[in-house]
């Protein structure tokens, strides 16, 4: 047991702090709604290789590992970064399991990658995340895992994004559509398998960027208390919210360690490594929105203001997780994970 | 980081363990029974054997009275005690004041009681908590007296539980009443078969017999007196450090919520349907698995930041306020899922999973209460890692 970040890590962690806190501000945040895209803070992550950090060296990636992708994922998170740094990092993960050299090479240089998370119906990926931005598409089509690559280029976004809760840059997609190669990518259950292996990443990706949500909607939340004053006192003096904000800090220091356990489990190949991010996954989809939904409360009538930032993590904490579909159908497949029905 | 769990460090210990007590101690599975139907959660027989064998002198300084019996061995021993169902809280409590005489007792002190107590002839019962004072000890009001190189002890204490099997109880008493609360605080040891001792029973809903502790004009000597004359409350912070050490616990088989999904598995409904068809018995069991992952989690951490130094006592409240909530609504939830047979007690001969969801229930109660209650694990991490600021009047 070390629940140490390596030095390496711990520097990685603090750079990218410093990073989204620069380059993410409430103001560049708002600015990109209602895409949600920052164009300039997406060509400075490839610049720097945040989305591959995952990637094998001799694809032309980082070569290191699950934990430091989510160091990342969780910074941007609690910057709410106008980029999908989550899908990206899934979907490059997933083109280099798949031994793509070209596709991973497009990522390597500027090209977004994104992964269809549920299988598409008619002909049809509906709300893709980061659809109406991304130049690469990975969809489990039936038996077949494909990579739909945009051909020619024009500005973002090349599909419109439906006006959407969390400003997120969704689209959907047909895939009979014109101006997509299709590139298999595997078939059968080879298919399936790096399907689930993403779904699985994609998990603990999104429970680290919804860790740093819940991260922040808490200190936002501990600021205002000590600040704002009533009653002649300030409002962080009372027991009614200094238990509740104990409540979630608590819940958010266990969930903070079950995202490392999970990012470690992947990283070092544990038996129970998509339980733990089916897991962290859930835990968080619960924890960032009761955190956020704590946090706007104390706020009173400011919080219901679009003025004030914590209406920008409440609505992200709860639209995020969705795009995997009721987290109720998550539990299901974990319980079936947890307890084997063995007749 | 590195979640790997640890290696069993009693691993080579625990098939002599297993031998030792099977030879020595097979009647546990009777004492257990008994300790459940009596409430009575110490078992004199078990205890003077554990003394006699050099177990309970394990580690201890020779000088007073400390064994050369191996101290692993010792842990092992207790852990297959425990995991038999049977209670040693006798021992338990003993240990904490016999770890703070330690600290700050007397050479005298020393030599008696924890001399006594490796012997197996002391055993020493907490007195703390007041009808009037829980989470609140420092409030205690229970007076103690000057008389000569005596005290004289006056007042009631509660949850003195193993009382009426202990031959002393540790008492913290009020010797200043002019002092602030803090500063006007005494602790003593007290034989209970002294004049002016009554003790009283008091039952508990987990079954567990505990009592209320009268004191009228009871006579203690100057020379059992721990610590300075209303310096109680330096004591007290020595003793309460040992009464939050965590246990650990011998590696077990299935844990309560995998035996309910076994139990799911194979129960069928009246209407035909096998319980674990409903999607929400399913639900509801992969929420407990994660929250039980979540305490799994917070507990390392309350252990890692021991190791550490970090003396804040953040990581043991997160730990113990989300261990015992959680835990208390996973006993609530459980027995929903068992339904109609869910409220079996053992006794009635065909409960599900022997009723031990039904005694989890009850024995889960008290929990989020002793030991420090959640409310004031709540204030620990407000104050302490949030930086709110005091929220109680200071008086």
């Amino acid at each position: 047991m070390d629940l140490e970040l390596s030095e390496e890590q711990a520097l990685l962690q603090e750079s990218f702090a410093d990073f989204f806190a620069k380059e993410s501000p409430p103001e560049r945040v708002r600015a990109a709604e209602p895409l949600g895209f920052d164009q300039a803070l997406w060509d400075r992550l490839v610049a720097m290789g945040a989305t591959t950090i995952a990637v094998p060296e001799d694809l032309g990636g980082g070569g290191s590992g699950t934990l430091d992708l989510a160091l990342v994922a969780h910074e941007a998170g609690r910057h709410l970064a106008s980029v999908p740094f989550v899908d990206a990092a899934a979907a490059a993960d997933l083109l280099a399991a798949c031994g793509a050299a070209d596709l991973v090479a497009a990522v390597v240089a500027g090209a977004l990658p994104t992964l269809a998370l549920r299988a598409p119906r008619q002909g049809r990926c509906r709300l893709v995340p980061a659809g109406a931005v991304a130049d690469i598409v990975i969809v489990l089509d039936g038996p077949d895992l494909v990579a739909l690559r945009r051909s020619g280029g024009s500005a973002r976004p090349y599909l419109p994004s439906p006006p959407n809760l969390a400003s997120s840059p969704v689209a959907d997609l047909d895939l009979g559509a014109g101006g997509y190669e299709r590139i298999p990518l595997a078939s059968g259950d080879e298919a399936r398998r790096l399907h689930e292996q993403a779904l699985t990443e994609w998990k603990l990706l999104m429970a680290a960027a919804l860790d740093g949500v819940r991260r922040a909607a808490l200190d936002i939340a501990v600021d205002y208390v000590k600040a704002r004053k009533a009653f002649g006192v300030q409002i962080g003096w009372f027991q009614a919210i200094q238990h509740r904000l104990a409540d979630v800090a608590v819940a958010g220091d266990g969930a903070h360690l079950l995202v490392c356990e999970a990012a470690w489990a992947l990283e070092a190949g544990e038996p129970n490594a998509a339980e733990l991010a089916s897991m962290a996954y859930l835990f968080l989809t619960d924890l960032a929105f009761w955190t956020c939904r704590e946090s706007l409360q104390f706020h009173g009538g400011y919080g219901y203001t679009l003025e004030y930032d914590i209406q920008l993590y409440f609505r992200r904490a709860k639209a995020w997780p969705l795009a995997l579909g009721d987290p109720r159908r998550e539990y299901q497949r974990l319980a079936a994970r947890l307890f084997p029905d063995a007749p | 980081m590195d979640f790997t769990v640890p290696a069993d460090r009693l691993a080579a210990f625990r098939e002599d363990a297993r031998s030792w007590v099977d030879a020595h101690l097979p009647e546990l599975a009777t004492w257990a029974e008994e300790q459940r139907v009596t409430g009575n959660y110490h078992t004199p027989e078990l205890h003077r054997r554990l003394a006699e064998a050099g177990w309970l002198g394990a580690g201890w300084p020779k000088e007073y009275g400390g064994t050369d019996n191996s101290v692993e061995m010792a842990q092992a021993i207790q852990q297959e005690i425990a995991a038999a169902g049977v209670h040693s809280d006798g021992w338990a409590t003993t240990l904490i004041v016999i770890n703070t005489l330690r600290h700050v007792g007397t050479e005298e002190q020393k030599h008696e009681f924890i001399g006594g107590a490796l012997r197996g002839e002391v055993i020493i019962v907490l007195g703390y908590t007041e009808p009037d004072s829980g989470s609140d000890v420092a409030a205690a009001k229970t007076r103690a007296t000057r008389d000569g190189d005596e005290w004289v002890i006056d007042g009631q204490k509660m949850f003195t539980s193993t009382a009426h099997l202990s031959t002393h109880a540790f008492v913290l008493t009020r010797t200043n009443p002019d002092a602030p609360k803090h500063k006007g605080l005494t602790t003593f040891l007290v034989r209970l078969d002294a004049p002016g001792v009554d003790i009283q029973p008091v039952w508990t809903l987990g079954g567990q017999r505990t009592n209320a502790t009268f004191y009228t004009g009871v006579r203690t000597p100057d020379r059992w007196r721990v610590g300075e004359v209303d310096g109680g409350w330096r004591v007290m912070h020595v003793a309460l450090v040992y009464e939050r050490g965590g246990g650990e616990g011998r590696p077990s088989g299935p844990s309560l919520p995998e035996r309910l999904a076994r139990w799911a598995q194979q129960a069928v409904r009246e209407d035909g349907t096998r319980v674990w068809d409903d999607p929400s018995v399913r639900e509801r069991l992969a929420r407990i698995a994660i929250d039980a992952e979540v305490s799994r989690m917070l507990g390392f951490r309350a252990g890692w930041a021991a190791q550490h130094d970090d003396l804040s006592g953040i990581g043991g409240a997160a730990a113990k306020l989300w261990g015992t909530e959680r835990g208390q609504r996973h006993a609530w939830d459980m027995l929903d899922i068992l339904g109609p047979e869910a409220v079996l007690k053992r006794e009635s001969g065909d409960a599900p999973l022997d009723a031990a969801v039904e005694e989890a229930f009850r024995y889960g109660v008290v929990s989020t209460i002793y030991g420090g209650s959640s409310e004031i694990m709540r204030e620990i991490v407000a104050e302490r890692q949030l930086g709110l600021p005091r929220a109680r009047p200071k008086v």
